[in-house]
């Protein structure tokens, strides 16, 4: 069955998502946008943005806002009212019902919103890279039938298969996961692009149920660009004393300002709303500069967002309820990212909303998650949890080396060979660590076992994999295996994943604290580490090679690698990488000669694997420069 | 004995269906995850190509008061600077899209104020730019403002 995609139709704005892995996921239009804006130009068929471009040029065939005309009655207030807002002919047309005329032809408010919702389907396909026919579309709760039905209709029109309408306050109740609730009720406050709706659902047994609904049908966020606009002109005419109000291109510049200068201070508290040369008069041009405070821009749309009081107020009278009643509190919609619209609304209850949903999204991800469980993608919901810590072992000096990192989703398995830290060292000590601290020992011990039988080798010739395999029940396995005898040996630890919130913070808390204390230490002992394994390389050189090294070259050798392991407590970590590299370019320049004295005789060389990724494999497989993690 | 036998089949059965179930279901989240990682490769690679996009689609404001502060004075420098920042974006490869006196093209052109009237020997020319259109490897950064008459 194909995938169910969820469709925010919005007055203004519409959006779609569908699920994917598991979770909802906004699906982008073909411009590049997360919402498209629901206008449509009837004589070219354009939709979203490229139309609203060109509304200016053709406001007669440019229909927008037709959603408040879906299903409704030539002689409804709601008709009469957007008459008054639009450009584009509005009539009565069959059963009475309004429709639109434009380029000659009539429209009904179904034939438009399919026309946005084609375009919303083409994007998708594209996307998505597969066929979309099957959807879920939202729409306000206190439609009445005949605007459901025309709502279905539209899909139907634009080639949708509608599989269920759902109701916007609910669609946005599923998007934060509230259909786990029982016996809950639930507010929504959706103050979007041009309306303001608030509902009370009540959640039982996966089931809303709308109890009551309220709201202003034309109060949104261009009222509070509006209010904006107006105070800019009124203080530029102090201040200058030209009056913008006629000015249309500086209207235009003060309107993109405004609706700039709103955004800015969500996350200020003030502004500079700077227009260079926005007029000119007798004695030259004019700037406008003038700063708007957050706390003045509260005060300017003070009553529109008192206007939404009374509806929350005659929406709980309603459904009989008293405010504590309600358990939980959603926002949806642009501007109720305004900081002092949050707060009425926290006043208002006495509770914190939820808020952490993109407010112009949320319901179009609870249109997918509907659609997810529609088509039995989200029955058994396969939730998969994530490591909260990192998982790794203990190395040379103390080290925290990691395995798995932290938020990894599991089920998830890794695996790196190690090596290690001695020569004859025939047994290797695993201890299963999990923390964010560089240190082992600031770590929290999960386990500890040893791998033995390991056959007698320099150090850093044994190949010990070791795998950390974690299973969807978060049960850790942790295994090392000899890759020369096939030796292995695993511990399992179980719990690694189910930590308390607080003490997994607890424990981030503490290495963000200590990260670059931590840091230091750890780059301390791998330059140690790393000076002590070319002083042995050295020396070990120096033995294997006696017969072809000078002697005065041997003895360099040997001094400096007697130098740098002297130098190994005391020394700082430039200076010891300084010396380490020092050190292996002489051994570099001096195996160069080596090389040189082996292949005098043609015919000699012997087989060298050719490069792989510009590495040499010689005999002990050992990265030529880089420090093998090390296991004691 | 024969209700033994009854309960292994059920259950045989029932296993037979989880088995179909979660193969399906399992092949599902690859093909999610496939296609995701295909998306995400593409979005990788277009993000390279228009990392910078961004910052200059945020500059533009600044260049296009520079214009106009280069429009309304006779300040040499003041002219000199602007052009400075137009041979900036042509060396990123932004492109002014060419709107004067050419049809209006909600495509690359947002129009803000119209004069005449609509008519069936009328079209819709550009008759001012109040900001430049600015394009990049066919994508628009930043349409054109503009006024259309119609003629």
């Amino acid at each position: 069955m194909s995938k169910i995609i969820g469709i925010d139709l919005g007055t203004t704005n519409s959006a779609m998502a569908v699920m994917e892995g598991g979770e909802a996921k906004i699906i982008p239009n073909s411009e590049g946008s997360n919402t498209t804006p629901s206008i449509v130009n009837v004589s070219d068929n354009t939709v979203g943005v490229v139309a609203k471009r060109q509304m200016v040029v053709n406001p007669k065939q440019t229909i927008f806002s037709a959603k408040r005309l879906m299903g409704q009655r030539i002689d409804t207030e709601m008709v009469t009212k957007t008459k008054s807002e639009v450009s584009y002919n509005i009539v009565k047309g069959q059963n009475d019902l309004a429709v639109i005329e434009a380029d000659g032809k009539t429209f009904t408010p179904q034939e438009i919103g399919a026309k946005v919702l084609a375009k919303l389907k083409a994007d998708a396909e594209s996307f998505l890279g597969e066929k979309v026919t099957e959807a879920v579309i939202t729409v306000p709760a206190y439609f009445d039938d005949s605007q459901r039905q025309a709502t279905k209709e539209a899909g139907t029109i634009a080639g949708l298969n509608v599989q269920r309408i759902i109701n916007e306050p609910t669609a946005a109740a599923l998007a934060y996961g509230l259909d786990k609730k029982t016996q809950e009720k639930i507010a929504v406050y959706d103050l979007g692009g041009g309306t303001f709706d608030v509902s009370i659902l009540e959640i039982g047994d996966g089931v809303f149920e709308v109890l009551a609904t309220s709201g202003d049908t034309f109060l949104g966020g261009d009222d509070f660009d509006n209010k904006i606009i107006t105070w800019l002109v009124e203080e530029f005419k102090k201040e200058s004393g030209v009056d913008l109000k006629q000015d249309k291109q500086a209207l235009q510049r003060l309107k993109d300002a405004a609706e700039k200068a709103k955004i800015e201070l969500s996350s200020a508290q003030q502004t500079d709303v700077s227009i260079p040369y926005i007029t000119a008069d007798a004695s030259g041009p004019k700037h406008l500069n003038i700063t708007l405070t957050r706390a003045k821009l509260e005060q300017l749309v003070e009553d529109l967002i008192q206007k939404t009081i009374k509806p929350m107020e005659q929406a709980l009278s309603d459904s009989k309820l008293d405010k504590s009643a309600i358990t939980e509190i959603i926002l949806v919609g642009g501007m109720t990212r305004m900081p002092k619209v949050q707060e009425i609304v926290k006043e208002f209850f006495g509770k914190e909303p939820h808020k952490g949903i993109n407010p112009d999204e949320v319901v179009a991800i609870g249109a997918a998650i509907q659609g997810g469980v529609l088509a039995g993608d989200v029955k058994d919901v396969l939730l998969l949890d994530v490591t909260p810590l990192t998982l790794g072992i203990e190395t040379l000096g103390g080290v925290r080396t990691p395995l798995i990192d932290r938020n990894t989703t599991i089920p998830t398995k890794a695996s790196q060979v190690f090596s290690t830290a001695q020569d004859s060292q025939t047994s290797v000590d695993i201890h299963v660590l999990q923390g964010e601290r560089e240190m082992s020992v600031d770590n929290k011990s999960l386990g500890r076992f040893i791998l033995d039988g390991i056959a007698t080798a320099p150090r850093g010739v044994p190949q010990i994999e070791v795998t950390f395999d974690i299973d969807a029940n978060g049960i850790l396995s942790v295994s090392a295996s000899d890759k020369a005898t096939g030796k292995e040996q695993k511990i399992t630890i179980q719990g690694a994943t189910g930590l308390d919130e607080k003490e997994v913070e607890k424990m981030r808390e503490e290495a963000e604290k200590y990260s670059s204390e931590d840091k230091e230490k750890k780059q301390k002992i791998e330059a140690k580490n790393n000076a002590d394994t070319v002083a042995y390389q050295a020396d070990k050189m120096v033995k294997d090679h006696k017969d072809k090294i000078a002697e005065d070259k041997q003895k360099e050798l040997t001094e400096d690698a007697k130098n740098l392991r002297e130098k190994l407590e005391t020394a700082s970590i430039d200076e010891l990488n300084t010396m380490s590299n020092a050190l292996k370019e002489k051994m570099q320049n001096i195996g160069a000669d080596i090389y040189k004295e082996t292949t005098k005789e043609p015919g000699n060389e012997p087989e060298v694997e050719p490069k792989k990724d510009g590495q040499t494999l010689d005999n002990d497989e050992v990265k030529e420069g880089e420090v093998v993690e090390e296991v004691k | 004995m024969s209700d033994k036998k009854e309960k292994v089949n059920k259950e045989v059965e029932e296993l037979k269906t989880q088995v179909i179930e979660l193969e399906d279901k399992w092949k599902r989240s690859m093909a999610d995850y496939h296609n995701f990682k295909k998306r995400a490769e593409q979005d990788r690679d277009s993000l390279i190509s228009f990392a910078n996009m961004v910052l200059i689609k945020n500059l533009i404001p600044v260049i296009d008061n520079l214009q106009l502060a280069s429009k309304h004075t006779e300040d040499v420098g003041i002219k000199m600077i602007s052009t400075q920042f137009e041979e900036i974006l042509k060396t990123e490869g932004v492109t002014k899209v060419e709107a004067i006196d050419k049809d209006f093209d909600a495509n690359t052109m947002e129009a803000v104020e119209k004069d005449g009237e609509e008519g069936l020997d009328k079209k819709a020319i550009v008759t001012e730019v109040t900001k430049d259109g600015y394009v990049f490897q066919d994508k628009i950064i930043r349409p054109a403002q503009v006024v259309v008459t119609y003629k």
